[in-house]
């Protein structure tokens, strides 16, 4: 039984190495950017740390260069992070815990990437998750700490570059589980159309960041469920034949053993 | 920068990223039953990532023409199995920075 724990907090470890390496360029971005701006480089550690999260430290630092009302800022990290109560509700599903301190744990640390690790997962375990966390947490602030305390040494050029890192790691992490279910492709697109719509058409470009990738996000995932309902058996043979490709691993059982929980409950 | 404003900002940061996430996971802990909300929360976590990443993608690099490349290059990266998203990312800032003495 213990072992077994181990096994999964150790795996969780092992599936967050490529998301810790990636969160290391993306948050190093995020320092030099505190320190082109002239914020002191301990204000990126501090960030990163108490807030572990993309998008909002960028927006909170674009507004705070503009001087902008706090409650405006609070605001607009509050729109930003709607999507954070999206993968709340889906992570709750998976979780095999009723405690109420143990999820709030996990819910101090969800994040984008995280999200996307589990999101093919049908179940979730406390401690796989803990695992997930430490080292991309790590690699957050000591990114944003390095960036911040360097940004005088790297080429411009390469700062500008490493802007688009975040959203390649999001295109490699939404491919993958679209091709073993075409329906995904459909999703994507349409979400992203809705975005660019917005984006783009006059006066609805007014929308701010966080609302529009709410709508877009809400609208593309309603008119996807309406079109292609999920049954849940189909859903379970998708899941037994990821597990059997994706996990050639034999120490396996406690996911397997998961499957007959996940039958009863679908029915 | 006012030292003030600074810190009572990270705080307010801080409150309007946690609260967003703990509250959802913490006390909605019923069993979703329903098939509609359950296709939904199938197709939400696609959904959020391609909206975040699109049209934005394109705005990343200061430079729309190396962004526009840098983003094929990652999606044909994406198709292509066996391939971690981790390198997509590399792969994709490499080449952006190689085109950026081009343009």
């Amino acid at each position: 039984m213990k072992q077994k724990i181990g096994t999964t907090f150790l795996k969780g470890m092992r599936d967050s190495i490529p998301v810790a390496i990636v969160y290391f360029v993306v948050s190093f971005t995020f320092g030099v950017t505190i320190a082109k701006y002239g914020f002191p480089c301990w204000y990126a550690t501090l960030l990163s740390a108490i807030n572990f999260t993309s998008v909002g430290q960028f927006t909170g630092v674009r507004m705070m260069i503009e001087s902008v009302a706090i409650y405006e800022i609070g605001l607009a990290i509050l729109v930003v992070n709607l999507r954070y109560i999206l993968c709340g509700i889906s992570i709750s599903q998976k979780l095999d815990t009723k405690s109420k301190w143990k999820r709030m744990l996990i819910g101090m640390f969800i994040a984008d990437e995280l999200y996307a690790v589990i999101a093919n997962k049908q179940k979730v375990t406390f401690k796989y998750y803990m695992g997930l966390v430490p080292l991309p947490y790590i690699c957050w602030i000591a990114g944003s700490t390095a960036g911040a305390y360097m940004d005088a040494l790297l080429p411009e050029r390469l700062q500008m570059a490493m802007g688009i890192a975040l959203y390649c790691m999001f295109i490699g992490l939404i491919i993958p589980p679209a091709m073993r279910d075409k329906r995904l492709f459909f999703t994507i697109g349409l979400a992203a159309g809705i975005s660019c719509l917005l984006y783009f058409t006059p006066y609805l470009n007014r929308i701010s960041f966080g609302f529009r990738i709410v709508i877009a996000a809400v609208v593309a995932a309603v008119v996807s469920a309406l079109l292609f309902p999920v049954s849940g058996i189909d859903d379970n043979s998708t899941y037994v034949r990821e597990t059997l490709q994706d996990e050639t691993s034999p120490q396996n059982e406690d996911e397997t053993g998961d499957l007959p929980a996940s039958d009863t409950e679908v029915s | 920068m006012d030292l003030k404003y600074i810190l009572i900002t990270a705080a307010v940061m801080c409150v309007c990223t946690v609260l967003p996430r703990i509250i959802p996971i913490t006390f909605f802990t019923h069993r979703v039953k329903s098939r509609f909300i359950k296709s939904f929360l199938h197709y939400v976590p696609s959904a959020i990532l391609s909206a975040m990443v699109f049209p934005a993608i394109f705005f990343a690099t200061g430079n729309v023409i190396t962004a526009t490349v840098g983003t094929a290059v990652a999606l044909i990266l994406a198709f292509i199995k066996k391939i971690p998203f981790f390198i997509v990312a590399i792969v994709s800032v490499i080449v952006v920075f190689g085109l950026s003495f081009a343009f």
